[in-house]
């Protein structure tokens, strides 16, 4: 682990200042917030949409990640700001340490850990954030590690299976993933054995755990129709994985190459025990890393330690491992984790002191809006944007940062005027449609120009705010 | 033992070699019939593929070109009014020449030699293969191949350099003298006949350059000094084209891996071949996850990376990743699962393994005619420009609508063609913007005096078009709409 503790430290820093420095990019924080001070008002998660959705308003709603969102909530400003985007990058951390550990446990030396660590990083750089996502990736690492142990302890996967899906959706993974080491554990054993029984059970266990939060069985139910849903085709983190990617090409993929070349049988002298869970697991995370670049990070994180342990077997820097540690070995085994991190700490404090606010949410825009008489009906050209009106009085929107609850129907009628399709303006009128937020010389921006009936009430260098020139208001 | 009981015991005997010979005999013809059934299936891929109209196109009008003035052209002509006289290195001139020859004759001369060219690739593929990984899994690397195939087997598709990348690699996998000189005939044709002859010398180095021989084998060391030679031969050979020295850099952009031209071209594995992708990429790096490569093989890996990198880079050669690296994993599955490549002929599951890759085959034949996609938008619409006896200054939203209207119409010139590569940055840049409406999009269409436009129906660009009065709308299919300008100055 020595080495790697060298890149965590790299790592730290990013993730660090990177969280705490930065605001966030993609509005979500927004309305998760609001969703936690709901929650810890009512004393209950809301179920539905509520009116300052104009366009579906009643619409049922999964809120998966209503854990996060009260965090969030606690954590919205000041210190609580700092401990809140602090931890999350300390999740990320968590993740990539869990799963160093997990490659020592499989055997893999401090160099092989080192390289795939810092794949594994790369491979976490572009999803990073202050994101529920996140707070996910540790449990992750941690049910693999659960499930690679040959003993009672493999039941505790169920028990983080459980809390995963109080976080996020993506908990469906635990039962899909536990019944696929069953599966592989039946054909590395060549029979149904204890070890593959147990891991059947924990199969089972885990898919009664993702049960285990205030939607019961809508958790699994909302994350299976994912799978079918045309709104993964309007949200970035969905489009299929392209190698401009840079966490697919400078990380995803060279683990995925290193896992080809090395394959998961091992080697004569050192054949894999683990040979088809091995295999099985790599497959789905193959398949979901080809899928959509946001599986890029969880493949990161499970391709770690078996590449690194694959590595080992072929010995490619494994002399390192077998040599007896010297006395500065040892010396090295605790500087290097404490030095990495205080430059760690040092270089994120630095960053957090220069490092000037980004924009990007319309921010402007939005807040000029605020300001005017008036209800509004908002369409923002960003559906994120729009998360930053939730809660604003006198001020409902089109669609929202929380997307998924969105009937099918919302987000058609959202892609038709976005891509300015004939009946763009029709729609905009039978939603009524008041209010318009769009960049500047985008292609939306530059129709309402065209289009009568609309006059610019707000304009900056990035975004112009449109009015409905006949818009009544109450 | 008695006379008796010596008969009988022959009579057994006879009758084992019999039983035995019997199955060799089935198990014959069960192979015979799975390399039969996959070589049709392959011919029916190849025969019922759609050809790719706008390199037809393209090289249609090229040929025809050549064939006029009797030269190469070096430089783009006047069919563009936004970069004649731009250095085109004649790029692909004899792939053009060869395309329009063919389109003299019938089309199912043209079909013919694209099976022709599509047997001989998977013949390749299955060669390479048996050398080192035996009947059954050669079976299966061609399968591999042709499931990452899917899609790509049209005239002019990705095949043409398939079947030169595997031809060069079959023959490099044994460097001699009458090596060197075939691998650099081959790349001369190949730098000449397409861009794609510059992956010449990257995949002549990954075969050759890794190779570790044991030093006391002399027939090895000389192989490897052959095949350094070979290298060098194809590093040289790419100047051979009339581009010289520019050809490289040309052949590169030819490549279409550039992200400069994102937008300008399609990329992208799923949109440009995503049956071969989701199948046989898939399939490959499942196959690859289960054996690895082998150990002391090491040599195979650049190979099998380079492949993948360049598959992942633009789509198109998904179909040459399989070629490439179908053989390579075949030998490796070998070492992974011997007991299932040494099966002899009449195993119950070696007969298995031939009648699922059939079956598999069979299975993606099948989904693929199902899934056949219809013909490419646009293209009957650029080629109607050819009835209009007005010239015409056209921006197509799609480049390779550009390229039919070229080859429809000696009236019309182009904003951009498929020859993308002889374009100047400052071109890709001033059609990027464009085309994403970027602000003074207009002007630039003023300045270039473009008074015809090919845009997608129901898009952006021709929603503003449409809104903006300069414009009107003179014809239209379902995917796209021709405009043209009110106050037309010719």
């Amino acid at each position: 682990m020595k080495y790697a503790w060298l890149v965590l430290g790299v790592f730290a820093a990013r993730f660090l200042s990177t969280a705490i420095a930065f605001p966030p990019g993609d509005g979500d924080l927004f309305w998760q917030r609001r969703l936690g001070a709901s929650v810890l008002a009512n004393h209950a998660v809301p179920r539905a949409l509520g009116n300052e959705a104009f366009a579906a308003p009643g619409a049922p709603w999964v809120p998966q990640e209503w854990l996060f969102g009260i965090a969030a909530y606690l954590g919205r400003s000041g210190w609580g700001w700092d401990v809140f985007s602090g931890a999350c990058a300390l999740a990320a951390l968590a993740a990539m340490t869990i799963a160093c550990l997990h490659a020592v446990r499989r055997g893999a030396s401090p160099v092989d850990v080192a390289i795939c660590v810092a794949l594994a990083g790369i491979a976490l750089f572009e999803s990073f954030g202050v994101r529920a996502q996140v707070a996910v990736w540790p449990l992750l690492a941690l049910f693999l590690l659960l499930l690679d142990i040959d003993g009672p302890w493999c039941y505790a996967a169920a028990a983080v299976a459980a809390v995963w899906s109080n976080l996020h959706a993506s908990a469906m993974l635990a039962p899909i993933l536990a019944g696929m080491v069953a599966f592989g554990s039946a054909l590395d054993e060549r029979r149904i054995g204890k070890r593959t029984r147990r891991l059947a059970i924990v199969a089972v266990l885990c898919a009664v755990a993702i049960c285990c939060n205030p939607f019961g069985w809508d958790l699994p139910r909302y994350a299976i129709g994912l799978f079918n849903n045309p709104i993964k085709s309007y949200i970035t983190e969905w489009k299929v994985t392209d190698i401009d990617d840079l966490s697919f090409v400078g990380g995803a993929l060279p683990l995925l190459l290193l896992a080809m070349i090395l394959g998961t049988r091992g080697t004569p002298e050192a054949p894999n025990d683990r040979r088809w869970r091995d295999f099985l697991l790599l497959g789905v995370f193959g398949f979901l890393v080809l899928s959509a670049a946001r599986n890029v990070n969880i493949f990161g994180i499970a391709a770690l330690p078996i590449v690194a342990s694959a590595l080992a077997r072929r010995n490619f820097f494994g002399l390192v491992a077998q040599r007896p540690p010297t006395r500065i070995d040892r010396i090295a085994a605790v500087a290097f984790p404490v030095g990495t991190f205080a430059v760690a700490i040092a270089i994120a404090a630095r960053l957090i002191s220069t490092t000037p606010p980004a924009t990007g949410l319309a921010n402007a825009p939005l807040a000029a809006l605020s300001k005017m008489p008036g209800d509004h009906r908002v369409f923002c050209a960003d559906f994120a944007w729009c998360s930053l009106l939730l809660g604003v009085p006198h001020e409902s929107v089109f669609l929202d940062g929380r997307a998924d609850p969105f009937p099918r129907d919302v987000w058609e009628d959202f892609a038709r005027v976005i891509r300015l399709e004939p009946s763009w303006r029709d729609i905009l009128a039978r939603r009524g449609v008041d209010t318009v937020v769009a960049k500047r010389y985008s292609p939306l921006d530059q129709a309402l120009e065209l289009a009568r009936g609309w006059r610019p009430a707000y304009t900056d260098k990035d975004y112009r705010l449109w009015l409905r020139s006949t818009a009544t208001r109450t | 033992m008695t006379a008796g009981a010596l008969g009988a015991a022959e009579r057994e005997r006879s009758s084992e070699i019999g039983a035995a010979s019997s199955a060799v005999s089935a198990a014959s013809t069960i192979y015979r019939t799975a390399y039969v059934a996959i070589a049709l299936g392959i011919v029916a891929l190849a025969a019922s593929a759609a050809p790719d109209p706008a390199a037809l196109a393209l090289d249609r009008f090229l040929g025809a070109r050549i064939v006029a003035t009797r030269a190469i052209p070096l430089h783009l002509g006047a069919e563009t009014f936004t970069a004649a006289g731009a250095f085109s290195g004649g790029l692909g001139w004899l792939g053009a020449l060869t395309v329009y020859v063919f389109s003299l004759g019938s089309e199912a001369i043209a079909r013919f030699v694209t099976i022709v060219a599509t047997l001989a690739t998977f013949a390749l593929v299955e060669l390479r293969a048996r050398r080192a990984a035996g009947r059954v899994y050669a079976l299966a690397a061609v399968a591999l191949a042709a499931a990452c195939a899917l899609g790509e087997l049209g005239i002019a598709g990705g095949i043409v350099t398939a079947l030169f990348a595997t031809g060069l690699a079959y023959l490099l996998e044994r460097p001699g003298p009458r090596t060197v000189v075939a691998v650099t005939l081959l790349t001369v044709i190949w730098c000449n006949v397409a861009p794609q002859g510059l992956l010449a010398p990257a995949i002549a180095i990954c075969l050759v350059a890794f190779k570790r021989v044991d030093p006391t084998d002399a027939v090895a060391v000389a192989q490897r000094r052959w095949g350094r030679i070979a290298c060098a031969a194809t590093a040289l050979a790419i100047f051979a084209t009339p581009a010289l020295f520019s050809y490289p850099l040309l052949a590169f952009e030819g490549l279409r891996v550039d992200r400069l031209l994102s937008g300008i071209v399609a990329y992208h594995p799923m949109d440009v071949a995503p049956l071969a992708y989701r199948l046989g990429f898939g399939l490959a790096v499942l196959a690859a996850l289960a054996t690895g490569t082998v150990r002391g093989r090491e040599d195979r890996i650049p190979l099998l990376v380079f492949a993948a990198m360049l598959a992942l880079a633009n789509g198109a050669y998904v179909v040459v990743f399989g070629a490439l690296a179908a053989p390579l994993l075949a030998a490796s599955a070998v070492a992974a699962f011997g007991k299932l490549g040494n099966q002899t002929l009449g195993s119950v599951r070696g007969d298995a393994v031939a009648g699922a890759c059939v079956l598999a085959f069979g299975a993606l034949l099948a989904w693929h005619f199902g899934a056949a996609a219809a013909p490419p938008p646009g293209f009957a619409l650029a080629a109607s420009l050819a009835r209009d006896s007005q010239p015409h200054r056209l921006y197509c939203a799609n480049v390779d609508w550009c390229d039919a209207a070229l080859a429809g119409s000696p009236r019309v010139r182009v904003f951009m063609d498929g020859r993308v590569a002889a374009y100047p940055n400052t071109i890709w840049d001033a059609e990027h913007d464009t085309r994403t409406l970027k602000p003074h999009w207009r002007k630039r269409l003023d300045d270039f005096r473009v008074d015809t436009l090919l845009l997608q129906k129901d898009r952006a660009f021709a929603t503003i078009i449409a809104m903006s009065g300069g414009w009107r709308e003179v014809a239209g299919d379902a995917s796209a709409v021709l405009y043209e300008r009110r106050a037309v100055r010719r």
